[in-house]
């Protein structure tokens, strides 16, 4: 059994665990431990992927606890920690030392200062057979270390999945034919509004038509341009634009299919938004904005110079398929069963 | 000593007001100006004029007198409406190169103004105050004091703020002083400006605003610090 330890906020950590999970499945089992708010709104999972939800509102305690018991239940041939080497609240400093198995870290962006309070780069190398980093380049912080190695951004589906650009508008029940925006609403339930804000302005442009994606209607947006589709890349083709944030997912989709996003970058605890945003300005057509009026004057620009329907549809190399060659060919040699291991209580560092 | 230039930038026609180390280069090309002079690093001050040479003039300071150097350019310097080949400076001159005039202010600010910590606020702009002090070599000057010491550069885009560093020592905004451009702040309010931002290599038809997007000042001002990290277990 694989067990991807993928604990955050957001669709982020939920979805790149996922988009790894899927395929790793096929030949492998695989238990994902994840704690997102949206994890009720994954539909049908392959035969092999487990996904185990916490609360929430769970403490490190409680997930400590749980992970004992997953661990204890099957043998685990592959500890996998997406993006907090250390767990989101430090719960994984007390077991990685003791697990006898392939540790391999996913390694998403991290604040600098995280990683200097908590001397992560000494932890990683004492503690992780492996860094994968999943399409986020050299611009993080522990992207020198000698077993790191990079893959392609990692995505919940692969270009042979997708509809192409009338049927993603159609599934979506926009009309085939006419430009589209299509905003991408996530983060904190207080961001929302400001998409809300973008999607009701920009609906009034003429000779265009807008679609709000999102997992509630956000406040302010006409309740008519609200749809609820998961995962958002099988009908990103849809747009001819994006508005959205700078995290992970929404900046890599639109990369790989090409299409141009008008971007905010919002404050996150340990992931640097807009640190992702500058670096991506130099590979697609991408607008950085604050507020709500510089997002609108933006998506006006940016369909004047790009013609709807003009881009190509880039075929992309999924990352997610490299990643689980990676793990595959790690060596579980010494390693051996985690089965019996046993956790003091309170081991909780 | 540091010497603030007041001018009009010829190519984007807005306002210059930058605060420079001595010895100073002007020209229009920055690579042609001198770097160091006798182990000394050149603040190089670049106006894009097409009467300005690209190794212009050199205002530097010699036992405390300023002196503006004519670089044999075939436009000249005037000082005060008179060309010379060399003159000294005091404050409230006016030099003439091309087709660009510079109020020249003489600025006296470590020696006067009080070391301000990292703690405190960074004022949001330099203003002036006349005063006058002494300068190292006894002699009396009309100074300029400028409020809070440092590195006037104004960074961010989005988050416009001075960058306030002590020194210009090793500030990656200015390259230690020698750049004085301030690229970000060609509009006062970017919002409103129809063509911000960059679209990489989608087009190419945005004139002067290809390359203004968000900046790393801006990045630090979106930046978590001073926070309780593994306390949030809906963190991302």
């Amino acid at each position: 059994m694989w067990l991807i330890y993928a604990l955050g906020g957001g669709w982020g950590h939920l979805n790149r665990a996922l988009a790894l999970g899927q395929f790793a499945a096929l030949h492998h089992p695989i238990k994902l431990l994840v704690n997102s708010p949206y994890a009720d709104r994954v539909g049908t999972l392959p035969h092999n992927l487990e996904l185990v939800v916490v609360s929430p509102s769970s403490s490190p305690e409680d997930v400590q606890a749980r992970l004992q018991q997953l661990l204890q239940q099957q043998p685990c041939d592959r500890f996998i920690v997406d993006t907090f080497p250390r767990g989101l609240g430090g719960e994984l400093a007390a077991i990685l030392p003791r697990l006898k198995c392939p540790r391999v870290l996913i390694h998403r962006d991290l604040h600098p200062a995280y990683v200097q309070r908590f001397q992560i780069e000494a932890f990683v190398q004492q503690h992780f057979e492996q860094v994968i980093i999943p399409g986020e380049g050299m611009r993080v912080p522990l992207a020198h270390l000698p077993q790191t190695v990079h893959t392609q951004p990692w995505l919940s589906r692969n270009p042979e999945d997708l509809a192409d650009r009338p049927t993603a508008r159609t599934r979506l029940n926009l009309d085939a034919t006419t430009c589209t925006v299509l905003i991408l609403a996530s983060g904190q339930q207080e961001e929302l509004a400001w998409y809300g804000q973008v999607s009701a302005v920009i609906a009034h442009l003429p000779g265009i038509q807008v679609c709000c994606l999102a997992a509630t209607c956000p406040p302010h947006c006409p309740p008519e341009l609200w749809r609820l589709h998961y995962p958002a890349l099988e009908v990103l083709l849809a747009a001819d634009l994006v508005v959205g944030s700078g995290g992970y997912n929404t900046v890599y989709e639109c990369c790989a299919l090409g299409i141009p996003l008008v971007a905010k970058p919002w404050p996150r605890l340990y992931d640097r938004q807009a640190h992702r945003l500058q670096q991506a300005q130099t590979q697609q057509p991408l607008t950085i904005v604050n507020t709500p009026q510089a997002a609108i004057i933006a998506v006006e620009n940016g369909l004047q110079q790009n013609p709807p329907d003009s881009l190509p549809k880039v075929p992309y190399s999924n990352g997610a398929i490299a990643a689980v060659h990676w793990l595959e060919s790690l060596c579980s040699f010494p390693y051996s069963s985690i089965h019996a291991l046993e956790f003091p209580p309170n081991s909780l560092q | 000593m540091r010497i603030q230039l007041i001018f009009t930038d010829p190519g984007s026609d807005m306002p210059k007001r930058p605060i420079l180390e001595t010895p100073i280069a002007l020209g229009s090309e920055f690579m042609v100006m001198p770097s160091l002079l006798s182990d000394r690093r050149v603040s190089r001050l670049t106006i894009k004029d097409p009467q300005i040479s690209s190794y212009h003039a050199l205002i530097d300071d010699f036992d405390g007198q300023v002196m503006v150097i004519d670089q044999q350019a075939p436009a000249g310097v005037k000082v005060n409406g008179v060309m010379e080949q060399a003159a000294a400076l005091k404050d409230g001159d006016r030099l003439q190169l091309g087709g660009c005039e510079i109020l020249v202010r003489l600025v006296i600010a470590a020696e006067t103004a009080p070391a301000r910590s990292l703690a405190q606020p960074v004022p949001s702009a330099a203003t002036p105050v006349s005063a006058e002090s002494t300068s190292a070599s006894g002699s009396r000057v009309s100074a300029t004091v400028i409020p809070g010491d440092g590195c006037d550069r104004r960074v961010g885009f989005l988050f416009p703020r001075r960058c306030g560093r002590l020194t210009t020592k090793g500030c990656p905004h200015c390259q230690d002083g020698q750049m004085q451009e301030e690229p970000y702040f060609y509009y006062p309010e970017h919002a409103y400006y129809t063509n911000y931002g960059s679209y990489g290599g989608w087009d190419g038809g945005y004139g002067s605003t290809t390359g203004i997007d968000f900046t790393d000042a801006d990045a630090a001002s979106l930046a978590t610090s001073d926070v309780d990290f593994e306390q949030d277990m809906g963190a991302s």
